[in-house]
């Protein structure tokens, strides 16, 4: 079976370990490194924002820079939102970027994932209609992964803060969500710099 | 004298590299053109339309009427009755020099801090680095946008300003000295050169370009710290002002 995302002794800062694993379909795992810094390097590279030090990087089976920008998804820590857009751009925002998907298909995607995300319609209806400012720290969050899953990106690339300071039925529906997601021929990866209480499996990492 | 030297050649180096980079900013904003063809891409177009353009209008008009009124009435006070003389003078001063370099002002005074701010506070709060995480480029989605949007408006309100500076001097005219409304118009139209009208376009499209260029490359370079976002905005200001005069002289030597 041909992996999702391949790591081949990638080096993400210059002079620190390398990296080897695997991603496969289906999956949803996490990944734990030694420092912020390294895990701020590793989401870079695995969004593509940075090039490795050394090492390959794969997407199913073609190199990650041959790969279009937006193919590998990512949720910020905090939502990563820009304030000068309502919780409705936001979400559209790389979906729009990035593929020519009609108004009434978007629309559908996000009824969907707010289904998933337990998320009552006369609530979303008013939380998609302000801007950031006016939420609360999780539902900022909240926003940031709607916009990832709306997006659909083969891969989707989680920042494991996420879940701190989140409401443990939250997260739970959270992770269901994430895990929703991966069942769809796609994978997910949590990265993280120290240890989550996060129910997924570690990736096996050989290091050097 | 070598200390001298030295902070001569530093201010150098400085504004040399502020002119490499916005030039560059300016040319990549250009080059992103064809991202136009995405949906948020427009839609930062037409909200800067909205915001530089519509909001604007009615500080340019009033100014516009204020100006023409202030260049009637000193005009009138100092050659009476002459109303060849009255209509070149509208022309030499509201079509080639004040329209476009009033209407920048008033886009300066308006737009270029507030987009300095706004793209300053966000390199601040990391929202160009989420940017930047969901492949989206900042130049293609925040610069691009604004330098067209505030180029188009600012030919836009150029010449709307001048229709209505013109048409209050008129009015004033046609007050004062008793004269055809109509007439007046008429005439305006047979010593108005098409040289006028162009350098007028063309001082409005350069003045667009530098305003936005310099405010979006001083909101854009700033470092992450909050103390640098007044920074920013008074640097966007100060520098779009200058470097529109700095154009206008350029043109009007060029061309007259």
């Amino acid at each position: 079976m041909e992996a999702l995302l391949q790591f081949s002794g990638v080096v993400c800062v210059e002079g620190m370990r390398t990296h080897t694993f695997a991603l496969y379909e289906g999956a949803v795992r996490q990944l734990q490194l030694a420092s912020e810094e390294e895990k701020e390097a590793m989401i870079d590279v695995l969004i593509g924002r940075r090039k490795c030090f050394g090492g390959k990087v794969t997407l199913q089976g073609i190199p990650l820079p041959e790969h279009d920008p937006g193919s590998i998804g990512w949720v910020a820590a905090d939502g990563g939102l820009i304030s000068n857009l309502k919780i409705w751009e936001n979400v559209t925002l790389p979906l729009w970027y990035h593929s020519r998907c009609g108004e009434e298909e978007t629309e559908q995607r996000i009824r969907r994932w707010l289904t998933v995300l337990d998320l009552p319609e006369e609530e979303w209806k008013r939380f998609m209609e302000v801007s950031p400012h006016w939420l609360a720290p999780e539902q900022r969050k909240l926003a940031g992964l709607l916009r990832a899953l709306v997006q659909t990106p083969p891969v989707l690339v989680v920042d494991a803060t996420l879940f701190k300071d989140v409401d443990t039925q939250q997260a739970r529906t959270w992770t269901a969500a994430l895990e929703v997601f991966a069942a769809q021929e796609r994978a997910v990866l949590a990265v993280s710099d120290e240890v989550t209480v996060l129910p997924w499996e570690r990736l096996e990492v050989s290091t050097g | 004298m070598r200390n001298a030297l030295q902070r001569l050649q530093g201010r150098l180096g400085v504004e040399g590299l502020f002119l490499r980079e916005g030039l560059a900013l300016t040319w990549q904003a250009f080059c992103g053109l064809p991202e136009l063809s995405k949906r948020p891409v427009r839609y930062a177009l037409f909200k800067q339309f909205y915001f530089s353009g519509i909001q604007s209008m009615s500080s340019v008009g009033a100014i516009g009427v204020l100006s023409g009124l202030i260049m009637m009435i000193q005009v009138h006070n100092l050659i009476g009755q002459n109303e060849q003389m009255k209509l070149h003078l509208l022309i030499w001063i509201f079509v080639r020099e004040l329209g476009p370099l009033l209407a920048a002002i008033v886009i300066i005074s308006r737009s270029s801090s507030a987009i300095a701010t706004e793209l300053a506070a966000m390199r601040v709060h990391g929202e160009i680095d989420s940017l930047q995480r969901l492949a989206i480029s900042p130049v293609a989605y925040l610069a691009m946008p604004r330098i067209i949007g505030m180029t188009l408006t600012s030919v836009a309100l150029t010449f709307y300003f001048q229709i209505v500076a013109i048409g209050t001097g008129m009015v004033v005219t046609v007050w004062k000295a008793d004269v055809s409304l109509l007439g007046e118009v008429s005439n305006f139209f047979d010593m108005v050169s098409f040289l006028e009208i162009s350098t007028a376009f063309l001082k409005s499209l350069c003045f667009g370009v530098i305003v936005s260029s310099v405010s979006c490359y001083y909101g854009l370079l700033i470092q992450r710290a909050l103390t640098e976002i007044p920074k920013a905005a008074s640097r966007a200001v100060m520098r779009s002002l200058l470097a529109v005069f700095v154009c206008d002289v350029l043109i009007s030597m060029a061309l007259f």
